[in-house]
């Protein structure tokens, strides 16, 4: 039924058109020291129409789904598209690449519409009772949320991808006090699937686990700072893996020249045990999804293979302009937005050094797990990014924790200066990345150590 | 508002003893940049309805984007509502009537189409060439919204307000010995930004801060904070401290501390929707509640919590006028039941010139940026960043660039030893939005 709108856009002028119809189902909760504060329960459908007329871009989007409101809206996509013609100087355009036609809805095992709300309560429950078992919590604030989206995705070129989607997630976040020393930490679960998530992971032993590392922290000197051996867990790879690498590895930064990236396929940057991934397939992933938001199916991309650049990441728009093709890597925080290049699971492989390995050596370092977020300026290539626990490396042991470590670097520097990995992979907690739209993602990778980053403590 | 009565009429019938509709209408576009050039434009228009209802003294919400689906929205917040925790003390307000704040609708922004905002993108695109040629703009935009909200619950109030909003950002990159970079934003409720200086303002931050040098060693500094890297900073880690909920529950640094000094005694934090044209303007806050300017910080004593009406309730307090629609993702939105949150932010202290504060500083830093700000501890106030477009400041001069370098403090000692603001007085969205100029901290930690 909404073909003639496609057709519309090309007899009036579209080169190319697509157009997105999403239907979301939310349900959330949230939790205040183990007892409900908020249920919000919503439906929103929507559409948004992306057109390419004289070799420029215009879209629009509308929560109306009635007739004369998406052509109002298509017909403001198109003079958009006009008017931006008329004053871009670079002619834009969309990478060549199959259309595909395809039914994908993946159906969680257990539907959350079909789980009592109680036992979503109990989830948070148990996560705040598990952290509650520890003194030093005083409060927690936990929240439950599903969502569903169906997508149904059509092009002038013929493409008609209907998706379905499920995402399920819960955290505690909690604050910890001793004496006058206070700190606060979240844990997250959840994953591309229904409820069954939370029958899959013992959420109150990884409640538990957050619950008393932070304990330990409360009586933890301030790090040492300098230029120091620093060996990451493997979330903290994953944040390096996202924000330093995969930001920078964008098509449409690099198109922008907003990337250290920009020119270097090809080139070795990195230790030639460095091998970065994005992949949208994995199984549960918190960014995966069947099909992207230009109708191109998901997949594994390379990006860094034994420290060589080997690819971006592209969607059809910042292909056009990189003259490659599209990853699969468009994606959209909702209907209202234009799909962006984004990341899915991005991660580092595995080596093959125990973690005893790893600490073998050093004099002096720092061991720093779990993430409080990170930052990065990809045109510069500098990061920074916090982790949320820490400890202090002593003559190749463990010696004790350490608070508020900060992490600064220069991407490439730190790429190079990598010199071992652990060979066991895990996944970090599920995130959201912001590049003005939010979209879920995943990350994680083996334990890396890094030589010479800079470290910096609180004052 | 028409719809929001039914739906205040229909909750009560299917059973709720009150109700409250919040409608959001949002029309809005945005050019992007990149590559010294327009990349795209886009545009969206959505309505949607968040609706409150009250059954057996607790509260329930949901929302519906079409006017059809406000009879399922009932049906889910009275669902909702039976989860919820009992409140007695919770009601709606009532009508009282809103001041007057001026200048928050425009009809020149309203009428603006995608031409006009491509021409105002060519005049910031220019005015960063005419810097120097080789500059290149990798980032920003115009942005453009209309948004008309109203609210009506069942104790009879009824409020509509619209207002426009203007916004252009540019980011600025130099590759000519080594990569620097330069940012400039400006937001207005009128239509009186000149595209031309943003434009001029990121690329001459680009050419400045090109070839930096490497701080020599690590230490204390005195930190001349750029007014949208300290709304960042205070923004984090102070207003949301002084939030009621945090603060009652003992979560915050500021629990138990009301009618105490809690900041230097001449250091002011004042809580204002009333300024005329001012981003966080508005006559009455989300719940419908007229807005007044308030201390919540006076000469350093802290005076009061902010509220909305849920917090107030579960902590007898009183509603101070505070509720916003915040969604995590969206800004304000209708899916979102209300929250606290300050509206738009002064700071009183001893002020002085921009140019005569850098004066009076020997040995510091001028802080354009501030990457990783989201990483502070708000309740220790403890914070680690990097700022890496950042001026060396040596008898009372700004001198050259300084390479990227780590920031470290804590804001609520920082406060307590007071701070100094110049006179370059910022407007700035969010939520809170503010009104501030470049701040002065004394006591950062640098390391280079």
């Amino acid at each position: 039924m909404y073909d003639q709108w496609l057709e519309r856009a090309r007899r009036r002028g579209a080169k190319y058109a697509d157009l997105r119809v999403q239907r979301l189902e939310t349900n959330g909760l949230e939790l205040r020291n183990g007892k409900i504060e908020r249920v919000v329960e919503g439906h929103e459908d929507g559409l948004g129409i992306h057109v390419l007329v004289d070799g420029a871009w215009g879209f629009a989007a509308t929560n109306d789904l009635r007739v004369e409101a998406i052509g109002r809206v298509l017909e403001r996509a198109l003079s958009l598209a006009r008017a931006t013609s008329k004053r871009s100087k670079q002619k834009s355009g969309v990478a060549p690449e199959k259309s595909y036609e395809a039914s994908v809805l993946w159906k969680p095992k257990v539907a959350p519409a079909n789980v009592d709300p109680s036992e979503k309560e109990a989830v948070v429950k148990t996560m705040h009772e598990a952290v509650r078992s520890y003194k030093e919590v005083k409060s927690t604030t936990g929240s439950y949320a599903d969502r569903t989206l169906g997508q149904e995705f059509l092009s002038t070129e013929g493409a008609h991808v209907t998706t379905s989607v499920t995402r399920t997630v819960a955290q505690v976040h909690f604050i910890a006090k001793a004496g006058p020393r206070i700190t606060s930490r979240r844990v997250r679960v959840g994953a591309t699937k229904g409820f069954e998530v939370f029958r899959d992971v013992d959420v109150a032993k990884k409640a538990r686990e957050g619950a008393a590392a932070t304990v330990r922290l409360l009586k933890a000197p301030a790090s040492p700072s300098g230029r120091l051996t620093v060996v990451l867990d493997p979330e903290l790879t994953g944040v390096f893996s996202h924000e330093a690498l995969g930001h920078a590895s964008e098509g449409d930064l690099v198109a922008a020249g907003e990337s250290c990236l920009k020119g270097r396929i090809g080139d070795k940057l990195g230790s030639e045990i460095v091998t970065l991934c994005d992949d949208s397939t994995v199984p549960g992933g918190f960014g995966s999804f069947p099909y992207d938001d230009q109708g191109m199916p998901g997949r594994r991309r390379v990006l860094l293979e034994k420290g060589v650049v080997v690819g971006h990441l592209n969607d059809r728009v910042s292909a056009f302009k990189l003259q490659m093709h599209s990853t699969g890597s468009a994606r959209a925080e909702s209907y209202a937005d234009r799909p962006l290049v984004r990341m899915t699971n991005t991660f580092i492989e595995a080596g093959d050094h125990s973690f005893d390995e790893l600490l073998e050596g050093i004099k002096e370092g720092v061991y720093a797990v779990g993430s409080r977020g990170g930052q990065v300026d990809t045109a510069k290539g500098s990061f920074q990014f916090n982790a949320q626990e820490s400890y202090l490396i002593k003559n190749g042991e463990i010696a004790h924790p350490l608070r508020d470590v900060s992490l600064t670097g220069f991407t490439l520097e730190t790429l190079a200066n990598i010199d071992a990995l652990g060979k066991e992979f895990h996944w970090g907690d599920p995130g959201y990345c912001g590049k003005g739209q939010y979209v879920p993602v995943g990350d994680g990778g083996p334990h890396t150590r890094v030589k010479e980053c800079v470290v910096g403590g609180s004052a | 508002m028409g719809a929001c009565e039914r739906a205040v009429r229909l909750a009560v019938r299917m059973g709720a003893e009150s109700s409250e509709v919040f409608a959001l209408r949002d029309q809005g576009g945005t050019v992007d940049m990149e590559k010294g050039d327009v990349a795209g434009a886009e545009w969206s228009e959505t309505l949607g309805f968040g609706i409150r209802i009250v059954k057996n003294k607790r509260v329930g919400f949901a929302y519906a984007s079409v006017e059809e689906r406000l009879k399922d929205a009932v049906e889910a917040a009275l669902r909702a509502s039976k989860l919820g925790k009992p409140l007695p003390k919770f009601e709606f307000p009532g009508p009282r009537r809103p001041p007057r704040v001026t200048g928050l609708y425009d009809p020149r922004i309203a009428s603006l189409g995608g031409e006009e905002l491509l021409s105002f993108a060519g005049e910031l695109l220019d005015a960063v060439v005419d810097v120097r040629e080789d500059l290149l703009v990798a980032g920003g935009g115009i942005h453009v919204g209309v948004t008309e909200a109203a609210v009506a619950n069942s104790q009879g109030l009824e409020r509509t307000s619209k207002e426009t909003g203007l916004g252009g950002s540019a980011y600025v990159v130099q590759r000519r010995d080594g990569v620097s970079t330069g940012f400039a934003n400006a937001e207005s409720t009128r239509s009186d930004l000149k595209w031309a200086r943003i434009g001029r303002e990121a690329g001459d931050l680009a050419v400045r801060s090109s070839n930096p040098q490497k701080l020599e060693k690590g230490k204390a500094m005195a930190c001349i904070l750029r007014p949208d890297p300290a709304a960042d900073l205070l923004g984090t880690v102070t207003i949301p401290s002084l939030y009621g909920k945090p603060a009652r529950r003992g979560e915050s640094y500021y629990s138990g501390k009301v009618g105490k000094r809690v900041m230097h005694d001449k250091v002011s934090i004042v809580d204002d929707a009333t300024i005329p044209r001012g981003l966080g303007s508005t006559p009455f806050d989300d719940e419908g509640v007229p807005s007044a300017p308030r201390k919540i910080v006076a000469a350093g004593t802290l005076k009061s919590y902010l509220f909305d009406h849920y917090d107030a309730a579960e902590h007898g307090d009183r509603a101070t006028g505070n509720a916003v629609r915040a969604h995590p993702f969206d800004g304000r939105s209708y899916k979102s039941p209300p929250t606290t949150s300050a509206l738009q932010i002064r700071v009183v202290a001893p002020h002085t010139t921009t140019e005569k504060l850098v004066a009076s500083v020997d040995d510091g830093l001028l802080l354009h940026d501030m990457m990783g700000v989201h990483t502070a501890n708000a309740v220790s106030g403890d914070f680690s960043v990097t700022s890496s477009v950042v001026f060396r400041v040596r008898k009372g001069a700004v001198e050259g660039p300084v390479a990227p370098l780590s920031v470290a403090g804590n804001v609520h000692k920082a406060l307590g030893k007071g701070l100094r603001l110049g006179d370059d007085v910022k407007a700035i969205g969010g939520s809170p939005a503010w009104n501030l100029p470049a701040v002065l901290f004394e006591g950062f930690t640098v390391t280079p």
